[in-house]
């Protein structure tokens, strides 16, 4: 609600944007009532709010974000330079098997059954979770979009054609369609990847038809229809950005259940045989969970610290997108 | 004994923000005080400091607001709550929203009573009725099992007050209590509530921008701009001369039916507020200027011909109309005002003829050409020459992109591919709504309200278009906003020869701005006249009746406003 305090730094920002130039001191009675008392603007001063610093700034001020996104950037970390932190075939057998943590400080974490070491495993697991979890994201994601889009913007039969098509996809069990989409096609992280953003995309085509429902009757897309833009640029360039909010937060939500699916996909053995991955170090040492417990436990905390920091990113994300929320909140 | 109500020295706080300083005012027993402002001048906060229904980040550093003597700051919840809906009540503007819509009318004044007072269930039903029929609901025995969705926005207005004055309350704090209905209902409101007043003695606090409902309602005004208390008067002090210059800009601003002021004779007062960098406001009003502009005439080649022109709509399985046989002409240079209540289908004639939504009888002619039946691709160059100004500057700009890309981006559709030549028509445009150009590459939330419409009316205007339809452009806007874009607007027709289809629902506005006017009730036109004609004698009883209750808001007769004295050209 400030009106008044506002007016330096947003004249401030007006000068530096502006730079040197003067000649619109003639003017500036005319715009005497920049950032006007208007009790409209004060309250949707607080809301829409177009991307840029501010969010930002909320973002990076909550410490569960932070939080989230400085593990998360470890682990990207961890995937991108595993050859490097643990050089070697991660499903090469290398030392006795069995060796508890610590036991044995060339292998910090000790090893498994087979003798092969968990450090390397979990090191050179995360690239398949965070793989497996960005790619089937981003194509959940654009499929899902493109879909709700046409399906919120067009209406009519378009909507109800597309509609029923996600609602086939929702009465199917999540996971058992997984499980049927992996069996049938050869297990690889390819076709992991793709029956995940299978099942995941009709949850995000929902809300982008929802979203794109409400906002095609604002007036700023009714004015763009009456400027003859066209179809494309009113759903890509006038809606889309104002329906993105909501959307990433569902994506940082995505990325963590695809890890999961992943996970779980691994550990009932349908992953990719070839590549060591969270899952399949768990579902080998499940069977040796009362004697050698840290098997299970070790791969598990990575899996558990990786989803929880997507899901307070996505929390963060949240909090910073939909400030209208988060102010009731507070 | 003490008043029944004093503010003094009430500051409101929101972080470092203070929408509301050092306020004080007092109203006493059966006395109707007045708070007239614009929009972020603090009004609404004040009176919901004083129901201490403040959003919870809010703070009031200093001040005390006594109800009889009590100082209700200091009063804990439980007790705080005891005195809302019993001593003060409020009534709220918006009556399709205030209303719970899935219980019964008569179930929610049953539940404000018994939580006050103790009653069976029987003796409330029964007090209810009592009460419903005081509002003047019509059939209250039957009504009181209505739901909200089956009454009218008037008679959901009357629920909530009603609902407000079940307790017999000594203060009521209407704000803006009749903003969103019609002409016809506003003046049944005010009277209801007055009356209401005078049978059960209470202070009535009516919170408004309407200085037309202030004069004929109020016993006292207090003026308040940005947070300040400007001044308190008595009403009929309101039109003197030795106002406070902020008081008397409004009062001048703002325009009335039955002074037939007509943009070809006089510009309109402007109120202008300055504020230094010391913070201190400077009020300023630019006075208004005679003029002789000629008036265009309709014999003259014609731009737009509507003829029959019929919108169906399908709702479920019945079909109704929205548009129904609607027949019109526009000349060159000419401005058409149509005006008609909610619900008559202004909007959508204004709609169907921008081709946003498809007619199913009917033509179309522009610029000769009949463009009912084009498809998007043949639309295209016509849609250059046809453009729009929304109702609701808050809605009808992208709230993501900057100012230049929302003026850009129709010069991209309508293939102006050289950077250099949209830049100069970006510059000229800007000059033509009076926006320093620096203001380009910023969002639209940090405009106020008038500058968002100046913005949206660039927009229109970027693409040199002959037919601008405006609709309702100057009702979400404030008096001394309103009366900035209608002289804009006068301004650029003259200027670059432009014709107005000009929709509203406000006739003084109309007035104002029109050569020609249609009147239009239930998705048909019923009249159509010069725009001296029209009001001066009028050929259908309904369009009368709209005239009479813009005339005639009820209460004590308006005073006459000093003539203005600009010197004759």
């Amino acid at each position: 609600m400030s009106t008044t305090d506002l007016n330096a730094p947003s004249i401030a920002l007006a000068g530096a944007r502006q730079g040197a130039s003067r000649p619109e001191a003639t003017q500036q009675p005319e715009w005497h009532n920049l950032r006007a008392p208007d009790a409209r603007t004060t309250m949707t001063a607080a809301v829409t709010v177009p991307p840029g610093r501010r969010e930002l700034r909320i973002f990076f001020s909550n410490p569960n974000a932070l939080f989230g996104v400085t593990f998360l950037s470890t682990i990207v970390l961890i995937a991108i330079f595993a050859p490097l932190i643990s050089p070697g075939d991660p499903l090469g057998m290398v030392a006795t098997p069995f060796l508890w943590p610590g036991q044995d400080w060339a292998y910090p974490l000790g090893t498994d059954a087979m003798g092969r070491d968990v450090l390397s495993g979990i090191v050179h697991g995360s690239r398949i979770s965070l793989f497996v979890g960005l790619a089937a994201t981003a194509l959940g994601l654009s499929v899902g979009v493109v879909v709700g889009a046409v399906a919120g913007y067009f209406g009519g039969w378009v909507d109800d054609v597309l509609v029923r098509i996600i609602e086939i996809f929702q009465t199917l069990p999540n996971f058992v369609l997984l499980v049927v989409l992996v069996a049938i096609a050869q297990p690889s992280a390819l076709t992991v990847t793709v029956a995940i953003s299978i099942v995941s995309w009709p949850m995000v085509a929902r809300l982008t038809r929802a979203e794109f429902r409400a906002i095609r009757a604002t007036d700023y897309v009714m004015a763009a229809r009456s400027l003859g833009f066209s179809r494309a640029r009113i759903i890509f360039s006038e809606i889309l950005p104002n329906a993105l909010p909501p959307l990433i937060v569902t994506a940082s939500v995505m990325f963590a259940s695809a890890i999961l699916m992943e996970s779980a996909l691994s550990f009932m053995g349908l992953g990719d045989p070839n590549v060591v991955s969270w899952g399949s170090m768990i579902g080998t040492g499940r069977e040796l969970i009362r004697t050698a417990w840290y098997l299970t436990l070790l791969p598990g905390l990575a899996i558990v610290f990786t989803v929880l920091a997507l899901n307070l990113i996505g929390d963060g994300l949240n909090d910073a997108l939909n400030p209208r929320f988060s102010e009731e909140r507070s | 004994m003490s008043r029944l109500l004093e503010v003094e020295d009430l500051t409101i706080r929101f972080g470092t923000a203070e929408p509301v300083r050092h306020l004080s005012f007092s109203l006493d027993r059966g006395e109707t005080l007045a708070v007239v402002g614009e929009s972020g001048s603090g009004k609404s906060l004040s009176a919901l400091a004083l129901m201490r229904l403040l959003p919870r980040n809010a703070r009031i550093p200093n001040g005390a607001i006594r109800f009889e003597g009590t100082n209700l700051l200091e009063l804990k919840d439980r007790q705080m709550r005891a005195v809302r809906g019993r001593d003060i009540a409020m009534i709220f503007q918006e009556p399709m929203t205030s209303l719970n819509p899935v219980a019964t009318i008569g179930a929610q004044i049953v539940e404000v009573l018994r939580l006050h007072e103790k009653l069976s269930r029987k003796a409330a039903r029964q007090r209810a009725i009592e009460l419903l029929d005081l509002v003047k609901i019509p059939d209250p025995a039957q009504r009181i099992d209505d739901y909200p969705h089956q009454l009218s926005g008037g008679q959901r207005q009357r629920v909530m007050i009603a609902m407000a004055v079940a307790c017999k309350p000594k203060l009521l704090i209407a704000d803006e209590p009749t903003t969103a209905l019609d002409a016809t209902i506003q003046a049944q409101i005010l009277e209801l509530l007055d009356e209401l007043r005078r049978k059960l003695s209470m202070g009535l606090l009516l919170i408004t921008h309407d200085l037309g409902l202030v004069s004929r309602w109020s016993d006292r005004v207090v003026v308040m701009y940005h947070g300040d208390k400007l001044e308190e008067l008595a009403t009929g002090d309101l039109y003197a001369a030795d106002r406070h210059p902020y008081t008397s800009g409004l009062t001048q601003a703002s325009i009335r039916l039955d002074e037939e002021v007509h943009y070809t004779a006089q510009t309109l007062a402007e109120v202008k507020v300055v504020r230094t960098p010391q913070g201190q406001n400077i009020y300023d009003v630019r006075q208004p200027e005679r003029r002789a502009l000629p008036s265009p005439v309709n014999d003259r080649e014609q731009l737009l011909v509507v003829n029959n022109l019929s919108v169906t709509y399908q709702s479920g399985s019945k079909a109704g109309k929205a548009l129904d046989g609607a027949s019109l002409t526009l000349a060159k240079g000419e401005t058409l005002g149509i005006v008609g209540e909610s619900g008559s289908g202004k909007s959508t004639l204004s709609k169907a003829v921008m081709r946003l939504v498809n007619s199913q009888e009917g033509s179309i002619v522009f610029q000769g050409r009949d463009i009912s039946r084009l498809g998007a691709q043949q639309l295209q160059p016509v849609r250059r020459d046809l453009q729009m100004i929304f109702q609701d500057p808050f809605g009808s700009l992208n709230p993501r992109k900057t100012i230049r890309e929302i003026l850009e981006a129709p010069l991209i559709v309508h293939g102006v591919s050289n950077a250099a030549e949209r830049r100069q028509r970006l510059a000229e445009t800007f000059e033509h709504v009076r926006l320093p150009s620096m203001v380009a590459d910023r969002y639209p939330h940090e405009f106020s309200g008038g500058q968002r419409q100046r913005i949206g009316i660039a927009r229109a205007l970027i693409l040199r278009p002959s037919l601008v339809i405006c609709d309702e452009p100057v009702s979400a806007l404030d008096v001394s906003i309103q009366a900035q874009i209608l002289n804009l607007l006068v301004e650029l027709k003259t200027s670059l020869g432009l014709s107005y289809l000009f929709i509203s629902h406000d006739l003084a506005v109309v007035q104002y701005i029109s050569d020609r006017v249609i009147v239009m009730k239930d998705a048909r036109i019923v009249e159509e006249s010069d725009h001296r004609t029209i009001w001066r004698s009028p050929k259908t009883d309904y369009t009368r009746a709209l005239i009479a209750a813009a005339n005639d808001k009820g209460g004590r007769p308006l005073a006459p406003r000093p003539r203005l004295h600009a010197p004759a050209p």
